[in-house]
């Protein structure tokens, strides 16, 4: 059998029984199936795979603070003191007991701290370069010495001289001094201001501590991170009421942002089908037209169940923009319901109506295509998820639904669809429309060329004002320093690493200067600069020099009564370095913390980090130094965003002149004419000049959610200039107005909900396409016939 | 059996006289504490002479320094040695400034951007002005006398002390309005002796004494 319209239109009109079960059968399959779905909020499904953009993602993933939470714990009240503080913080931390967790660092008790900086000091031959011994040769004399000495004499009589005796036996010519400073500004790296307190991590008044819990859960893992969240929350939950508490980490923004996506999800829903049942029982007032409201649900109920078989988890912003699709699939209904009721259910009237609705349809799939061509892979699930539900919905409007819909009693028969004559209308009242109207595109165009783009990821957070204070609190508790940005170095051993790493130190000190660059170098070079240091020492304190220092020593340390062997630590050291190459001092627990930050192993390697403030003259100059060593990189918050921005705008330059291109080639394959196409695009130029204003007028400024918002604009407000250059060239009676005037409507309602959003991404995304589609519904329905009559009466149409 | 449940039953017993004589000590370190607490927290102000001697690794002899302490609450302290040469540490709020005669310099040190300096003047305050029940998250206290008061601190395993502290042991007055003196047994042998003179409680400081250069 030949397949034609009026073969379908039979075979279904005696197979709606069944069609009606299989689609009831189908509808609950996805709806049981929604409860398995997993859903994805993972800011990386959102990125272009741009090579820099993924190294810095993975980078962030991957590091040492990625698997951290910390507890920061404060008293509220001023009868509690920090000892008290103190005893909360060791009884929170000795309760938390999980699988999630790693370790708890509350404090660094128990480690002989003074005892592992002496033992350390021992490599200090190892560590100290030839500036330290340039510097040791001008203090060799006898008024260097004498000047030492006696500063050593004035420190015995400090009320605290017990704690620096040690040191100052151990290192009399102050040798050591810039390996201690490297240790504290090393320390420091965290980029907070912390006090230690009976071993505790206090803040500077006391009046906070600070728990550092180390998880196996990566703060891009949705389900782990609310558990997590959740475990620790329950905890604090135990402590004594004149203690606060605030958990601090990136698992927290992971909850916080689902639970915004989800509540957002939940209302936009709630409201958009509100709004949807309200338009229906007033504007209709036809039980059947429920039918018009019912398909782009299903349709997306189905879209999601397959969406997830193929990608197998599905991102929230996807979902998130459901009530969006929902609200342009329901046009393709509207149209068809209009078209049936006003002219009955015949082929005819389906013969009339498939082209406007299949090529209406087809652009707004083009522009979604287009997507298919991005690098983002949360793109494709948009991509797919939109044009699955269109066609869904397009197949369903065109063949299924005219057989459920009964025509208006007072409706026209199929003489009704035939070209009826047009009202006249002055001349001078177009002119007048067509006039402001290109007055206003050009006006909005001019303001819109000030439009901000940003390019911050960080604006899509939506984890919320609460999450927002205690960071707030927590930065002004424990020091207000920017995030440093970090030079990665990668070897495949850690010797390599080291080696590697040295040479960066070098390069990037003589680019950004040793204080503003916080490396593990400085504390721990790797062995062949160990070596040649070792080397240099040896060959520096030969016997006549040591001998000479001997010398002075006994000789000016007279005066102080110091004894024979008051220096013994320090001359032992010059005959016999204690510490061999081979060996990390791994025994001593502030080695190991400290380069635990610094150091990490990595599959096939290792990774050395070392840190600097994160400003583009710094990462300038630094990505100078990183272009002369392979393998390299630099992460910076400023640099991703940067990094993020430049893949982003090369990408969207091509997908919106793609999708500008298919929608201009869409509609005038259908209207077959240039005149009449350009006439169709006057409801997308509107709403591109108009979504270029108000964003400037409301302060606004754009970004890419928002680009591909108004991408999407395009293909549904052609839509609404394709019906209307149809209607005014055919004058078809299909209801063509009201169908565009409800579309309109309904897409209104669909992308307006997502101004009661929370999230920035779905906010921004319904300003844009309100915006879009008031100003080329407006257009469609005012500019196009008055520019059609102006256009038609100057030169004949085909 | 028999001789097992005997043991049992006597175990039990020492185990349950050992947990009360603990509960006993404890007690009366309480009493101690609290009432030295009461006593030394109502002092606003110390003046006190001391004479410290000093046996260290360094020299060849016993170093003895004399000088003067002042402290008011909170924060300030001077510590004012005038032989065997003069030198002067002066505390006030979050700075720090040392002088000696040697180089007739000043210099000054945030404590804020010291941690590790301000953690040991922290210390060296609390010894000065009595709190001591704060100090027992850090050391095991014990009544070593009861008249006149002697206490043994012994720093606790996860202490910080611990690093460098073997013991301290202080002395109070007859009356216990304030020290005696202070000795500290240093972990690498290094032992001090501080004793207090004509110490004088709340009595008004003359500014001058917040002067670091004399």
């Amino acid at each position: 059998m030949k397949l034609t319209l009026e073969s379908i239109d039979a075979w279904i009109k005696t197979h709606k029984r069944s069609i009606l079960l299989l689609l009831a059968a189908l509808l609950s399959a996805c709806l049981v199936g929604l409860k398995f779905i997993k859903y994805n909020n993972n800011i990386e499904l959102m990125l272009p795979m741009d090579k820099e953009v993924q190294r810095s993602m993975r980078f962030l993933r991957e590091s040492n603070f990625s698997d951290k939470l910390v507890i920061s714990l404060k008293l509220k009240d001023n009868q509690h003191n920090t000892e008290d503080l103190i005893a909360a913080t060791d009884n929170l931390a000795d309760s938390i007991h999980s699988p999630l967790v790693n370790r708890v660092i509350g404090s660094i008790t128990g480690t002989d701290f003074m005892q592992e900086m002496i033992f350390f000091l021992q490599y200090s031959p190892q560590l100290l370069g030839p500036e330290s011994l340039d510097k040791l040769e001008k203090q060799l004399t006898p008024a260097g010495i004498k000047e030492r000495l006696s500063f050593i004499y004035r420190q015995s009589l400090s009320p605290g001289s017990g704690f620096m005796m040690p040191f100052l036996r151990a290192d009399p010519l102050n040798l050591n001094s810039p390996i201690l400073n490297n240790i504290q500004k090393l320390s420091q790296a965290s980029g907070y201001d912390i006090t230690v307190n009976s071993g505790h991590f206090l803040s500077k008044d006391g009046l906070a501590a600070m728990i550092i819990i180390k998880t196996s859960v990566l703060l891009t893992e949705g389900f782990g991170s609310r558990k997590i969240v959740d475990y620790l929350q329950e905890k604090i939950k135990s402590l004594p009421a004149y203690i606060g508490a605030d958990i601090i980490a990136g698992h927290i923004h992971t909850v916080k942002n689902e639970d915004s996506i989800r509540s957002d999800i939940r209302l936009t829903s709630l409201i958009a089908s509100f709004g949807f049942l309200l338009l229906f029982l007033f504007i209709f007032r036809d039980w059947r037209a429920m039918i018009v409201f019912l398909m782009p649900l299903g349709a997306v109920l189905v879209s999601t169940a397959v969406a997830f078989l193929i990608f197998r988890n599905l991102s929230y912003f996807v979902i998130g923009l459901s009530s969006v699709i929902a609200g342009i699939t329901i046009d393709y209904g509207i149209y068809v319901y209009m078209a049936v009721r006003k002219a009955g259910n015949s082929v005819e009237t389906l013969r009339k109506i498939i082209p406007p609705v299949v090529f209406g349809a087809l652009t707004t799939i083009s522009v979604f295509a287009v997507f298919f061509f991005s690098s983002v892979k949360g793109y494709h699930e948009l991509a797919f998820f939109s044009n699955f539900t269109i066609i869904l919905c397009l197949i369903f409007a065109l063949f299924i639904l005219p057989h459920f819909i009964k025509e208006e009693p007072s409706a026209l028969k199929n003489s009704a669809i035939q070209k009826q004559p047009g009202k006249e209308y002055s001349g001078a009242l177009d002119n007048l429309l067509v006039g402001l109207w290109m007055a206003m595109v050009i006006i909005t165009l001019v303001m819109g060329m000030k439009l901000r783009f940003n390019n911050d990821i960080t604006q899509f957070d939506s984890a919320g004002k609460q999450v927002a204070k205690s960071e707030e609190d927590f930065r002004r508790t424990w020091g207000s320093r920017d995030l440093p940005a970090v030079f990665v170095v990668f070897a495949k051993n850690l010797e390599e690493a080291y080696a590697l790493n040295d040479s960066i130190y070098a390069q990037a000190v003589k680019a950004i200067g040793k204080e503003n660059f916080t490396s593990f170098a400085s504390v721990w070079p790797g062995a062949r600069t160990r070596k040649s240091n070792l080397e240099a020492w040896l060959k520096f304190w030969n016997p006549e020099k040591k001998k000479e220092l001997e010398g002075l020593l006994d000789e000016y340390g007279q005066v102080y009564n110091f004894s024979a062997d008051a220096f013994a630590p320090f001359i032992r050291q010059l005959d016999d370095p204690q510490a061999g190459l081979e060996s990390e001092p791994g025994q001593l627990a502030f080695f190991e913390q400290l380069k635990e930050q610094f150091v990490l192993k990595k599959n096939g390697g290792f990774q050395i980090l070392s840190f600097f403030p994160d400003n583009n003259e710094y990462i300038a100059k630094l990505s100078g130094v990183a272009g002369n060593f392979p393998g390299t990189f630099l992460v910076s918050r400023k640099n991703f965003s940067h990094q993020v921005s430049r893949a982003l705008n090369k990408e969207f330059l091509f997908l919106s002149f793609l999708a500008l291109f298919s929608t201009v080639a869409l509609t005038f394959l259908l209207l077959k004419n240039l005149r009449l196409t350009a006439l169709a695009m006057i409801p997308v130029v509107s709403a591109l000049a108009l979504i270029a204003g108000v964003m400037r007028l409301a302060g606004l400024s754009f970004n890419i959610p928002g680009v591909i918002a108004a991408m999407v604009v395009t293909g549904i407000v052609s839509d609404y200039g394709m019906f209307m250059v149809y209607y005014c060239k055919y004058k078809y009676q299909t209801g063509t107005i009201l169908a565009v005037t409800l579309a309109a409507a309904t897409t209104l309602i669909g992308a307006g909900v997502l101004l009661f959003a929370q999230h920035p991404v779905l906010f921004t995304v319904g300003m844009t396409m309100v915006t879009g589609v008031l100003a080329g519904l407006l257009s469609s329905l005012w500019i196009i016939p008055s520019a059609y009559r102006l256009w038609k009466t100057n030169e004949p149409l085909s | 059996m028999k001789k097992i449940i005997a043991f049992l039953l006597l175990f039990g017993c020492l185990s349950f006289a050992g947990l009360y004589a603990n509960e006993a000590a404890d007690k009366e370190l309480d009493a101690v504490l609290n009432s030295l607490q009461e006593k030394m927290s109502a002092v606003k102000t110390i003046q006190t002479d001391f004479i410290q001697e000093k046996n260290l690794a360094l020299f060849k002899q016993k170093i003895v320094l004399k000088g003067r302490i002042c402290i008011q609450k909170p924060g300030m302290l001077s510590w004012r040695v005038s032989s065997p040469m003069r030198y002067c540490l002066v505390i006030n709020g979050a700075t720090i400034s040392q002088w000696d005669e040697d180089t007739n310099q000043v210099q000054s040190v945030s404590l804020d951007k010291n941690p590790s300096i301000q953690a040991a003047i922290a210390q060296m305050q609390s010894w000065f002005s009595g709190t001591y029940g704060a100090m027992r998250g850090d050391y095991q206290i014990k009544v070593v006398d009861q008249q006149p008061l002697k206490l043994e601190f012994i720093p606790k395993e996860k202490s910080m002390a611990r690093n460098f502290i073997q013991q301290v042991t202080v002395l109070f007055q007859a009356d216990q309005q304030y020290i005696k003196e202070i000795e500290i047994l240093e972990k690498n042998g290094d032992s001090t002796l501080l004793e207090f003179i004509n110490a004088q409680l709340d009595q008004e400081i003359p500014a001058k004494v917040w002067e670091v250069k004399p």
